[in-house]
């Protein structure tokens, strides 16, 4: 026989309908969530429908969430390469001044100029000098000639 | 922003399906319930693993069990002020639709530069600034999401390409072809 626990206090009501992606981040539910780049999201959704298909035992969705989504990966996923999508997740996790979702972002939107990451992505305004940003996405350009 | 997020969900299970096959009928519940839904703040794409699922707990009065299955899942969340890439989608003099994943995104001409303008005369239909930016249906574009609104099973966003870095970019996105 188990026994439940019944809670002694009654979990906060969250507010919503405050959250951005701004200078500031306010990411609501998500602040501490792990994110992930279009690249990324693509590897892991294969990896996950293969594994299915391979078992047999339960069902790849077919509704058009998913399928638009996945076209959608297909079209603007910027590292078709495992290696290379690998390769830029290290670069990025050695980026310790930056939160998850900036990271993300800038795996995804693959910006030229640290002048364009800072206004596609106000919120690393102040995080990282010019030219660290710089050397950084330079990095993460040089991975994607190698397709 | 794709993430991935642990969630909850509780599935009520009809005594006739207890038996040896009972967790692999939650798990293809689970999947069926919850794959490509929205939730009006954001869209589970796909389900990953489950962590944990609760032993069964038999409703007082009924012979129904709940179940509470903890699972990690790719999600999609869009936010105010993230910047996303989209395909348009349809265009006309009020401005234009864009796919961004699953979520259409509205750009009001108030949003798009004051040069970018609408082109009734062209066949299909477009805004376009008479040089290198033509936005038509098919063009890929960088928007930013100025705000979301949630419905039941549905989410509405409006989003502006009227700051710098965003719009058309047919250096960029040229390359995309190239490559494939």
């Amino acid at each position: 026989m188990t026994t439940t626990h019944t809670p002694l206090t009654r979990a906060k009501e969250q507010i919503h309908g405050d959250e951005e992606a701004g200078t500031e981040l306010k990411l609501g539910e998500f602040q501490n969530v792990s994110s992930l780049t279009l690249s990324e999201t693509k590897e892991v959704l294969t990896a996950v429908f293969n594994h299915r298909r391979e078992q047999g035992k339960f069902k790849v969705p077919d509704n058009e969430v998913v399928t638009k989504t996945q076209q959608y990966l297909e079209v603007f996923s910027r590292f078709k390469q495992r290696e290379s999508v690998q390769a830029v997740e290290r670069i990025l996790a050695l980026q310790t001044d930056l939160v998850a979702f900036e990271k993300s972002q800038l795996g995804t939107l693959c910006c030229d100029t640290a002048e364009e990451a800072k206004v596609l992505i106000p919120s690393i305004e102040g995080k990282k000098s010019d030219e660290d940003l710089q050397e950084l996405l330079d990095e993460i350009t040089k991975l994607r000639q190698f397709v | 922003m794709f993430f991935i997020h642990e969630l909850n969900r509780t599935i009520t299970l009809h005594p006739s399906y207890f038996g040896p096959h009972m967790k692999d009928y939650l798990i293809h519940k689970l999947h069926e319930d919850v794959e490509g839904s929205c939730t009006g703040r954001y869209f589970i794409i796909c389900v990953i693993e489950y962590e944990n699922i609760t032993l069964g707990r038999i409703i007082p009065g009924k012979g129904d069990a709940e179940f509470t299955i903890t699972y990690k899942a790719v999600v999609w969340r869009p936010f105010k002020g993230e910047t996303v890439d989209g395909v348009v989608s349809s265009v006309n003099k009020m401005g234009f639709f864009a796919e961004v994943g699953p979520l259409t995104v509205f750009v009001s001409s108030h949003l798009i530069p004051r040069d970018i303008k609408f082109d009734p005369t062209s066949n299909p239909p477009q805004f376009s600034d008479n040089g290198d930016q033509i936005i038509n249906k098919g063009a890929h574009i960088r928007i930013k999401l100025m705000g979301t609104r949630s419905d039941v099973g549905k989410m509405h966003a409006i989003g502006s390409i009227k700051e710098d870095y965003l719009g058309y970019d047919i250096f960029k996105y040229a390359e995309a072809f190239v490559i494939n």
